[in-house]
């Protein structure tokens, strides 16, 4: 048994978003979410790996369920951002940015911000997941742009405690 | 096109700028015994393809080193290259065997596209896995990948480490120590291992301008944060003779000057390292194009290692010695199990700055016992070495200490850590000061001491990033994964 938990923001403009969750053969969760905020899921999957962990935001109406200003600037929206999806002890956080999300018209994009319908794809494409996740890690680490030394130092040398 | 009985094949993704030498060995090996074989860099042709491609070869090396890419459109390019260099293989070598030589875990993913390419294009050339690398899959992995390959199908055989002896015993009987099996006998005379053949690679495309020996294997310490003796159980090392002959006779055959030892230390035994610094300093004497080489060594004392060694080192074409000084505190090393004294330090660096041998240092920041006081006398030591900054060619201070498996430090002295799930996450019991934002603290600090001074710190920036990316998975409570124990870099080897 696999434990999944997702942490997500949810926008609830016009009732909140569809989200269906599934693992590739069951889906795990089907429901609305019309609590603004944080909403922090808890599942459970009989998946195995190589797997996919899909993220699925249906019956969103472009027309309706965003609401804009004269400017065209978004207001309110009904939508998730997924800020983390935690697979058994495999924390992914940065990794969110890089995952697929395939629009229904078939455009696909990389980020974390579910704003349209269409399916948000975790594709654990090895059998071990602590492999697939070091790969992840060592992409994520030789492609680091956001590194400041400065920031960094002066991090460590805060006065706030140790974890 | 050449028809071969064994085929011996690199696999991306090493960073180097060196022919690697197990083909060469591999290859040597084979032919005294009658077979007939050649060698192909396939990751010096991937190398290359860096001054080609940029985006391809950045698109490949991701996926070959890490398994994994964020475009998936990509992967036909990357079927397309594997599958065009295993064709361009077989019609080049025709060969009945393929033998890859798998580094490290980073050459994995090629490695088994590459087999699967084989396969689809001739079943019936023998596939065999060996390296380093079919076995280092860090301590997250359920291990195995290679036993896998082998129960699909993917390969025939493969060979767990030394494989210059089990090549000919599976050539010859199929079977053997090592074999399929993680049953290796470490070889322990290593006397009997022909010259590494690389007859078929164009040296000239290798920015090194060097060639690698082995002069020995295993250690004659037992750190406590090294696993060097788990793999290696025994020291076992050549005369002195023998590794200069291979030097005077591989310089005359390839026209190359200059040799890096893959040992883990040059001056293990002093009686062999004796005969070899007389043999060369004769040679170099009268030679028109003068041998040089360097490679990991020991410190010793004026004791143990005399002037008139010195001397001879000098003469003999030693140029650049690695030291493991870990750290300016004797305590610390002590605990290390490091055998030398600050004493023993000072005459070492001075003998080589008399002889004009350049040095690097290699530094651990953050030892479990280091404290404050440690820490400052490391300091004080690289204000003392100031005057020897000429020789003093750079100083590498890693990522702050892992506890690696298999080392004393995770085995013998396991129930005082707290792993925090990462082997640089750790906190000693008896030393809790020391947390991994300490550890950082004082990497940062010595790095910019060390700048100041006007040394040269190898890899800083890259290190410094890599430790801001396990500080934020450490703050986030995330488990480390294997990226700390594998490198692709050749120089930068962590585990055995």
């Amino acid at each position: 048994m696999i434990e999944l938990e997702l942490k997500l923001h949810v926008m609830n403009y016009n009732g909140g978003p569809c989200i269906k969750i599934h693992d590739g053969s069951k889906t795990l969760f089907n429901k609305t979410l019309n609590n603004a905020g944080i909403n922090i899921l808890n599942l459970n999957s009989d998946m195995t790996f190589p797997g996919k962990i899909i993220i699925q935001q249906y019956g969103k109406d472009m027309t309706r369920d965003t609401k804009l200003d004269k400017n065209g600037k978004i207001l309110d929206d009904k939508g998730i951002v997924i800020q983390s999806v935690k697979i058994h002890d495999v924390l992914l956080e940065y990794e969110l940015y890089r995952f697929d999300f395939i629009k229904e018209d078939g455009t696909v994009l990389n980020n974390n911000y579910l704003g349209f319908n269409g399916k948000y794809v975790i594709d654990i494409d090895k059998n071990n997941l602590y492999e697939w996740h070091s790969g992840w890690q060592k992409l994520i680490v030789s492609e680091i742009e956001d590194y400041s030394y400065e920031k960094f130092r002066a991090e460590i040398f805060s006065e706030k405690l140790d974890q | 096109m050449i028809s071969c009985d064994l085929l011996v094949v690199t696999a991306p993704y090493t960073e180097t700028d060196y022919p690697l030498q197990a083909p060469a060995v591999i290859k040597a090996s084979v032919i005294e015994h009658g077979y007939t074989a050649n060698t192909h860099d396939i990751n010096n042709d991937f190398l290359k393809l860096l001054n080609i491609d940029v985006k391809d070869f950045q698109t490949l090396k991701n996926f070959f080193a890490f398994g994994t890419m964020q475009d998936k459109t990509n992967i036909d390019i990357i079927k397309s290259y594997v599958r065009d260099t295993a064709e361009k293989i077989l019609h080049m070598y025709n060969p009945k065997s393929i033998a890859v030589s798998v580094f490290t875990y980073q050459c994995q993913t090629f490695s088994e596209m590459f087999a699967k390419a084989i396969r689809k294009i001739d079943p019936n050339i023998v596939l065999i896995f060996g390296g380093q690398g079919i076995m280092t899959e860090g301590i997250n992995s359920s291990g195995g990948w290679v036993k896998k390959l082998k129960e699909r199908n993917i390969i025939d055989h493969y060979i767990v480490s030394e494989g210059e002896r089990a090549i000919i015993d599976l050539l010859k009987n199929g079977k053997g120590h090592g074999i399929n099996n993680t049953d290796w006998r470490q070889q322990l005379d290593l006397e009997r291992s022909p010259v590494p053949d690389y007859g078929d690679y164009n040296l000239n495309d290798y920015k090194g301008d060097s060639l690698m020996i082995t002069g020995s294997r295993g250690c004659v310490r037992r750190c406590s944060f090294c696993d060097i003796h788990k793999h290696w159980k025994k020291f076992v090392f050549r005369s002195g003779d023998s590794i200069a002959n291979e030097m005077i006779e591989q310089s005359k055959r390839y026209q190359k000057y200059n040799f890096n030892f893959t040992d883990s230390l040059i001056n293990g035994s002093m009686k062999a390292y004796r005969d070899l610094i007389t043999v060369m300093s004769e040679y170099n004497h009268n030679a028109s194009h003068k041998i040089t080489w360097g490679g990991q060594f020991i410190v010793r004392g004026l004791k143990s290692m005399t002037a008139e060694d010195w001397r001879l080192t000098k003469l003999a074409g030693g140029d650049h010695l690695l030291l493991g000084v870990e750290s300016g505190s004797e305590t610390v090393r002590d605990h290390m199990k490091k055998q030398f004294s600050n004493q023993d330090l000072d005459e070492f660096v001075d003998q080589a700055y008399k002889q004009k041998i350049k040095l690097s240092f290699l530094m651990i920041v953050g030892y479990p016992t280091e404290t404050i006081v440690d820490f400052e006398q490391t300091l004080d030591m690289f204000k003392k070495y100031h005057k020897y900054q000429d020789i003093i060619d750079s100083v590498a201070l890693g990522s702050t200490l892992g506890v690696l498996p298999g080392t004393p430090l995770a085995e013998e002295h396991r129930h005082s850590f707290d792993l925090n799930n990462g082997e640089n996450f750790w906190t000693f019991k008896s030393n809790k000061e020391l947390t991994f934002k300490e550890r950082i603290r004082r990497r940062i600090l010595l790095a910019e001491e060390l700048i100041e001074l006007g040394y040269t710190v190898s890899k800083n920036e890259d290190q410094l990033k890599f430790l801001h990316f396990l500080w934020t998975s450490y703050k986030n409570k995330q488990k480390q994964g294997v990226i700390d124990l594998n490198t692709n870099d050749l120089k930068d080897q962590k585990y055995s």
